[in-house]
């Protein structure tokens, strides 16, 4: 048998070894997560995820206000980074100088970098005064007819979590994004001019190509937004409440699960709940990814 | 001899500063077809995106000299290069599809950009312009599937119908026919020599058959100079220029008969 023969049974082989590793460790985290909810599951049924009260002390296990927390901060992050990291991705791949470029770009990757207990430090110290003084005040004021801007204002809460979690997810979704377009040849922007299209459509065009790997680097973004815990748990205020305003102290999966775990070791009952909780944040996370998915696969057609 | 459409004159034409098109003077004529013929890398995709100001897209590409449509500078500052590419269709040497979107999208798109947007009007032209390309009969049972699965010279040939689909006045063609077999080409050339009598057509070609089979006229393009132009047979058959002969003949090495 030649070597080249032998190389390529090797590589087949490691590679479907390894493919297989991924698949096993998956199933055996799901396993366990799911074997470790089952008292919980038990106890409070379908109502874990309908009861908005969570007091490990009455025995009374209700997930809503951590689903609803995780849903709104990742939301407004969401909403705040999709314009603005579309439109740094545009600008560093097309209409900024080159020269210009190779500044973003490297300083993009770095804020990526930054591990999120920085993050977390900077929203406790220098964003969360800067909000109870200047920005929760503002908001009140001008948009306060909105139940989302009414309420006791501290700095602290679902506002704080979502603007910190917005600055985490942008760099990343910014430089998926970016990769994305410049991946497109630049025959598509050149084909679109050559249609008598404008300098503004062909770039449209080209978003368009590369719309399937934007599309990749938000679900990123929003995975990343909604597993988040460190940098949420030093702001949101840990407390298991539903407020429609962003002012509000609030919790989120991530973020229960880590300040709590301490004190649950003692309750097996309490652990198991917040297993379920884990279990909860991966089927959360599991949607979005099949969303994606069926995004990602639609029928081609209009322009 | 017809009137002349476009007349390029004195034309130069850099990438940074590489010096790729040098003094070039041609007249084109209008409802012919004029073959520009030369070696690899020679300036004949740079002369057709000069003509319909492509060129200056490029960072550091740069152009001097005039390019006159129906009497008009195309140079002119207060030219639009974006009516001028409405005007003047470009099919690319490198058959590229929209990728995101469907065969009939692909033909429909420069319609779209173009403000037209009525859905009957549109599948009216995108079925003619694909028939005129000779692609109907392929692709008509899958006209909304992805373009991408195409093959090169269906590729080709849809980005033949997108750009007859605008009916441009002038009709740029780089190599319409170097990924085509013998059937397909000998439609593009039936193709070709229909479009003639409403359009003005340039086409780039290392296939001398061809040429000789459709055009009417020839320039040839050496090194970035225009080394002869005139009727397309008398070009082939009598060459003034011993460059050009030695060209026609196949010989590689030219430079020495410069
Ligand atoms: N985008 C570009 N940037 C820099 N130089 C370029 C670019 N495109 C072409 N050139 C250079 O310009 C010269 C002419 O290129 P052009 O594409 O016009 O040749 P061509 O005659 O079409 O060749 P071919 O028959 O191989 O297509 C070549 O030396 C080429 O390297
Ligand atoms: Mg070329």
């Amino acid at each position: 048998m030649a070597k080249g023969d032998l190389m390529e049974k090797l590589f087949k082989y490691v590679s479907s070894v390894s493919a297989w590793t991924i698949i096993s460790v998956f199933t055996v985290f799901f396993i366990t997560i799911f074997y470790g909810s089952l008292d919980s599951i038990f106890y409070s049924g379908i109502k874990f995820i309908f009861i908005s009260i969570w007091d490990p002390v009455k025995k009374i296990f209700g997930a809503l206000p951590f689903i609803y927390g995780t849903l709104l901060t990742s939301l407004v992050a969401l909403i705040l980074a999709i314009p603005i990291s579309l439109g740094v991705a545009i600008a560093s791949s097309e209409l900024l100088p080159s020269n210009l470029s190779k500044v973003l770009d490297p300083v993009i990757e770095l804020m990526a970098a930054i591990p999120s207990i920085v993050y977390g430090m900077w929203a406790l110290f220098v964003l969360g005064p800067v909000l109870r003084v200047y920005v929760e005040p503002f908001l009140n004021e001008y948009l306060g007819f909105l139940p989302l801007f009414q309420g006791t204002i501290s700095g602290y809460g679902y506002l704080n979590a979502s603007i910190i979690l917005f600055i985490m997810i942008l760099p990343i979704i910014s430089s998926l994004s970016r990769e994305a377009i410049r991946a497109v040849p630049n025959e598509i922007k050149e084909m679109t001019l050559a249609l008598g299209g404008t300098e503004w459509e062909a770039i449209r065009m080209k978003i368009s190509v590369a719309k399937r790997g934007i599309i990749g680097a938000i679900t990123l973004g929003f995975s990343r937004a909604v597993g988040e815990t460190m940098a949420v748990l030093l702001v949101i205020g840990n407390k298991p409440v539903i407020s429609a305003s962003l002012f509000s102290s609030g919790a989120t999966i991530a973020s229960i699960l880590a300040n709590e775990y301490p004190e649950a070791i003692a309750d097996p009952l309490h652990t198991s709940a917040l297993n379920e909780l884990a279990l909860i944040l991966f089927l959360i996370s599991l949607v979005i990814n099949i969303i994606f998915i069926k995004l990602v696969r639609r029928r081609v057609g209009v322009i | 001899m017809g009137d002349i459409k476009l007349r390029v004159r004195n034309l130069d034409a850099w990438y940074g500063d590489n010096h790729v098109l040098k003094n070039i003077n041609l007249d084109i004529l209008s409802r012919a077809i004029t073959a520009i013929i030369g070696p690899s890398g020679c300036g004949k995709t740079t002369l057709l995106r000069v003509i319909n100001r492509l060129h200056e897209t490029v960072p550091n590409a740069r152009v001097r000299g005039e390019v006159i449509l129906d009497g008009k500078n195309i140079y002119d500052p207060d030219v639009n290069p974006v009516e001028i590419r409405r005007k003047i269709g470009m099919i690319f040497q490198q058959p590229t599809v929209f990728p995101h979107l469907s065969i009939h999208d692909n033909v429909a798109i420069g319609l779209k950009l173009n403000g037209i947007n009525d859905r009957e009007l549109l599948d009216k032209i995108v079925r003619k312009s694909l028939r005129e390309a000779g692609l109907w009969s392929e692709v008509e049972d899958r006209l909304w599937d992805r373009a991408t699965d195409l093959s090169g010279g269906q590729k080709q040939r849809l980005a033949i119908a997108r750009a007859i689909a605008l009916e441009p006045e002038v009709l740029l063609m780089d190599e319409p026919t170097s990924a085509l077999d013998p059937g397909a080409t000998s439609r593009i050339e039936a193709l070709m020599t229909n479009l003639k009598k409403d359009y003005t057509i340039i086409v780039v070609t290392h296939n001398i058959q061809f040429a000789a089979r459709t055009a009417d006229y020839i320039a040839f393009l050496f090194n970035g100079m225009l080394i002869e132009y005139g009727v397309a047979q008398e070009i082939l058959e009598r060459p003034k220029e011993k460059l050009t002969e030695r060209y026609l003949l196949g010989e590689v090495d030219l430079e020495r008969w410069l």
